[in-house]
């Protein structure tokens, strides 16, 4: 391959050559050294607060890669021509745009690095980055080398040297056209070029690499708390928000694409490993950035989803509901009340006052207010924190009392049978507890019976059924209980009668019948009941959901 | 001032940046220590009590004002005697040279103008009830009606003003500003304190009423009654305006908040921390007001129970549904005023218009917390600022008269949060002029009523100017008889 008359030039070329490449070469070192710096830094600064800087230094990667593209396939192009026209040197064009294109692609490694540090990106895509970094670092390297080997066949003219030229100026465009479609893909979705012409390659079933290495896979890409809880509250992501996110979100925070990184339309996708990242935040609405992007006007360059029309109020409402409620996966598996589980419940605490049977012995109920008195008076008042900073109303009922009163209901939907774990201080003080309007359940009502002091129970607009009458009838000293608006039948009223100590029962707007309440009341004349089908002044049109 | 001294005080280039950067690094160390220093209402939240001084009998009241006076003689203290009396001269020994308003002072004489409408006993209690109120009569046995209720003042606003700050001069606090400073709020989304007005159907134009009523005195502001609108939105400026969306509405509140913080560390007034509590409880009531405002959930039985009316927002019939709905999310006192019963002249036409707007609804209020079992700590009151008189203001016919205001005897009615059920208490003479057994003086009701709060209305006290004040000043007695 060379060339007699090109060799007769060798010397001025090599001449010309050398004093092109030094400033070449010093550039191209120097860019390195500082790049490889301000990586050093970017790894040690991303434990401190304030790497503003850095995140900028990783913002430019989109911009800075251009060069290297450029000038790297600009060496190999005057090479090959050079090539095909059989001239046996380098071009001292090729070699200073080598020179130039490895300098910037050190930075562009430099400032991809930083980029990972700091940017969002979901876990779906951190395979795909993974290859993007190594290709880029291996372009980078290959040029390097590549430039190291045109320097040599400067001077010698040896064919191996000549060889290995071209192959590493081969290996460098293939790995810098490879790691710039990576990067794109990263950008844009994995179909963006094929997308228009094989529109098929959506199918879910052709699903691309990226995604597949995550899913169930990976456990530990679950959020653990929030989904863990039992959340029996109404908004569940399977399925009431990927129903949304199918709908409006998936085609680019999909299967297919995940622009800036995120995945929607599975649960682990929400959930990344820096936490402060999470686009939502479990128990927070007002800081998740789906929330706010959703919310924003379409003016506003941030809205999402950027096309077409904004989520409907009700749209948003459901994912304000669900973020509020902790961001629960799906809905738990109902609990069966198991037949001796208030024994245990009772058992399990500490001081039994009155036993698992506790309804048998009926209870003095004018015990005075002031002779309650809290176990430990500072776990007493920290419990009353801890429920003041939930939202409910917690307070003694009086100045000289322990006896505490406590209205959940004030929280309102938000509250669930997790939240009656606040309660768990208050087991022998806890007098008034007012729970209308929360989503609590019977498995959350199942604690009760070991509440000793609990005499008022408001449980109006809740979800308890009769399963849940059997552990409230356990109650040893309840007095008031009111199941206004909710799904009791006669039969829950027939456990009831058990709660020895029960003087006002509320019923309207239930399923009870007249027969199920005329039983109840010949069973238990003392209890004063407030039904469509009992005595009073407040007769009126029984409401229609009572008909059969 | 002497420049050299000015110089002196003037602010330095360097003295400003040291200054500006300790200040704001001061403040955001704080917020980074405590985000929710700036998020958190100061001393919005719990009462001054903290905890009641006896356990409460009532966790939150509704007031069913009825402003301008409604005639007890044409409603519930039934004087049969009267008919016989028709245009007669009221006797001196009755009046006894009591004041009476310039408004009939210079009358040549006072006649008896007995009432028109018919009374009978209702319910297992027999309470007597007029024709008027039909639905109010079908409660009786829920409420205890009070017949000697008598005040010191003898004309609307000074009355008005006495029966709800306990001072007939204008300044001092209102009940539901007392309640709020004591006893805190339950709903932190909510005002502990809300107010909603409706206009009377009767002809004659309404009395004033003014937010003073409501105010909060020389308490902390964050205590005053917040009042809704009737039409339109219920609290004004509440929704964001286009293009502000509730992420850059809670930045510009942080952001406000942390200035006023400044202002406060240098003047140290609290109304500043007011101020931020009020911007904060805005912020969170405009998630809770549009929820308990929007009637659309309510099933159609409500407005069966509560009558057509209730459809109509502004209507004293949909605030009773809404002062439900208040009572439901922890509202501590919800004060409703219905206007129009100052009945002068015209009282029969007049009267029947105004019994229309509230019987019905104020009595489905009782059945409706008693059926969701909340009659029990809810203490709903009924009642204006004084009665009216026995003679009459104008022309007398059989068809036709007008009454006086009369403050030495009226009647109110209340029901629930710890007060007997079907009793009538008290007595008048056969004019319905003085009282003759167990009176009952505002300050007695505004105790009693405290009392059921679980407040003994001789320890809610506030210092100002130098002195311990409270809502019943110097007196008021409990009225014990009529507590369950």
């Amino acid at each position: 391959m060379i060339q007699p008359p090109e060799s007769r030039e060798s010397g001025s070329v090599a001449s010309s050559g050398r004093s092109r490449r030094r400033p070449a070469f010093i550039a191209g070192v120097c860019t390195f050294v500082t790049a490889s710096a301000a990586y050093a830094a970017a790894v040690d600064a991303a434990i401190a607060p304030a790497d503003l800087w850095l995140r900028v230094v990783g913002r430019l990667h989109p911009l800075v890669i251009h060069f290297p593209i450029a000038l790297l396939l600009t060496a190999v192009f005057v090479e090959a021509f050079r090539l095909i026209r059989r001239k046996p040197r380098p071009s001292p064009t090729a070699l200073t745009c080598l020179g130039f294109g490895v300098a910037f692609a050190a930075a562009a490694i430099a400032t991809g690095l930083a980029n990972e540090q700091f940017e969002s990106h979901g876990r779906a895509l951190a395979p795909a980055i993974d290859r993007h970094q190594l290709l880029g670092i291996a372009a980078g390297a290959i040029g390097a080398a590549a430039l190291l080997l045109g320097l040599i066949n400067l001077k010698s003219t040896r064919r191996g040297w000549r060889a290995a030229y071209a192959l590493s100026l081969l290996l460098t465009a293939a790995a810098t056209g490879i790691t710039g479609h990576l990067g794109g893909s990263l950008v844009y979705g994995d179909d963006y070029l094929t997308s228009l012409l094989w529109p098929e390659s959506r199918e879910p079933n052709t699903s691309d690499r990226a995604s597949e290495p995550l899913d169930e896979a990976n456990p530990t890409s679950a959020p653990p708390d929030p989904a863990s809880d039992q959340t029996a509250a109404g908004v569940f992501f399977d399925p009431d928000i990927v129903a949304i996110i199918t709908e409006r979100c998936a085609s680019c925070h999909g299967s297919t694409k995940q622009r800036g990184g995120l995945r929607l339309d599975q649960y682990e996708g929400l959930f990344g490993d820096d936490e402060a990242l999470w686009v939502v935040q479990p128990f927070d609405p007002q800081h998740s950035e789906m929330l706010r992007r959703v919310r924003l006007p379409e003016s506003d360059d941030d809205a999402m989803p950027p096309k077409g029309e904004r989520l409907s109020s009700e749209q948003i409402a459901l994912i304000e509901m669900w973020i509020a409620q902790g961001a629960p996966r799906e809905q738990p598996a109902p609990q069966p009340i198991e037949p001796g589980e208030d024994e245990q419940l009772v058992e399990a605490d500490e001081e039994p006052v009155d036993g698992p049977a506790g309804f048998t012995v009926p209870a003095p109920i004018d015990v005075p207010w002031s002779e309650i008195v809290a176990a430990d008076g500072a776990r007493l008042a920290q419990a009353l924190d801890a429920l003041s900073e939930r939202g409910a109303a917690a307070a003694r009922i009086q100045q000289d009392s322990d006896a505490v009163d406590v209205n959940l209901s004030v929280a309102g939907e938000s509250v669930s049978d997790s939240d009656l774990d606040l309660l768990s201080d208050l087991r022998d003080t806890l007098v008034w507890l007012n729970l209308a309007g929360t989503s609590i359940t019977d498995a959350g009502l199942a604690a009760l019976p070991s509440f000793s002091q609990l005499r008022r129970l408001h449980l109006q607009r809740t979800a308890v059924t009769d399963a849940g009458l059997v552990s409230i009838a356990a109650i040893p000293r309840l007095e008031y209980l009111n199941l206004y608006g909710t799904a009791i039948t006669d039969a829950g009223l027939q456990a009831l009668i058990a709660c020895t100590t029960l003087r006002e029962l509320y019923l309207w707007q239930t399923k009870v019948s007249a027969e199920g309440v005329a039983a109840f009341a010949a069973a238990r004349p003392d209890v004063a009941v407030s039904s469509p089908f009992s005595g009073g002044t407040d007769q009126g049109a029984p409401p229609s959901a009572d008909e059969p | 001032m002497d420049p050299r001294h000015e110089q002196l005080l003037m602010i330095n280039r360097r003295q400003f940046f040291g200054r500006a950067a300790s200040g704001i690094g001061g403040i955001a160390l704080a917020y980074l220590l405590n985000p929710r220093l700036l998020a958190q209402t100061p001393g919005g939240a719990g009462g001054t009590l903290g905890a009641p001084h006896f356990a409460p009998t009532a966790k939150r009241i509704i007031y069913l004002f009825q402003s301008g006076a409604p005639s007890q003689l044409d409603l519930f203290d039934y004087k049969p005697r009267m008919a016989e009396l028709f245009d007669a001269d009221l006797p001196d020994s009755v009046r006894m040279g009591q004041r009476i308003t310039t408004m009939t002072s210079g009358q040549s004489r006072f006649p008896v103008a007995p009432t028109m409408f018919k009374f009978g006993k209702h319910g297992q209690s027999g309470t007597i009830a007029s024709e008027l109120i039909p639905h109010m009569a079908s409660i009786v046995d829920d409420i205890t009606v009070i017949r000697t209720l008598h005040t010191e003042a003898i004309n609307h606003d000074p009355a008005i003003t006495f029966i709800q700050t306990g001072a007939q001069q204008p300044g001092r606090p209102s009940l539901g500003a007392w309640l709020s400073y004591g006893l805190g709020t339950e709903n932190h989304n909510l005002p502990a304190f809300i107010v909603l007005i409706s206009e009377g159907s009767a002809v004659r134009p309404s009395q004033a009423l003014f937010s003073r009523l409501w105010g909060t005195g020389f308490l902390p502001s964050e205590h005053q009654g917040v009042q809704f609108r009737s039409s339109g939105d219920p609290v004004l400026y509440l929704s964001n305006p286009p293009g502000i969306d509730g992420q850059s509405r809670r930045s510009m509140l942080d952001a406000l908040a942390r200035l006023n913080l400044k202002q406060h560390d240098e003047f140290g007034d609290p109304e500043t921390l007011a101020r931020i509590a009020a911007a904060e409880l805005a912020y969170r009531m405009q998630t809770s007001t549009p929820e308990l405002t929007d009637l659309s959930d309510e099933p159609d039985e409500t407005f069966q129970l509560y009558g057509k009316d209730a459809r109509t927002p502004g209507t004293y019939a949909a605030n009773c549904v809404l002062a439900r709905r208040m009572a439901e999310r922890g509202v501590r006192f919800i004060q409703l005023y219905h206007r129009g019963w100052d009945q002068h002249d015209n009282l029969p036409r007049d009267i029947r218009l105004q019994c229309k707007d509230v019987d019905q609804a104020s009595a489905a209020l009782v059945k409706d917390l008693k059926r969701r079992g909340m009659l029990d700590d809810t203490l709903v009151i009924w009642g204006g600022e004084f009665g009216r008189t026995i003679y009459c203001q104008g022309e007398l016919s059989k068809s036709n008269y007008g009454r006086d205001h009369h403050p030495r005897c009226f009647t109110i009615w209340m029901a629930g949060g710890g007060i007997k059920a079907g009793l009538t208490y008290g007595t008048t003479d056969d004019f319905s002029y003085n009282i003759t057994e167990n009176p009952v003086h505002v300050h007695d009701l505004n105790a009693t009523i405290l009392r059921c709060m679980g407040i003994d209305h001789e320890r809610l006290t506030h210092r100002f100017q130098g002195r311990d004040f409270r809502l019943t000043d110097v007196h008021g007695k409990v009225v014990r008889d009529i507590l369950a």
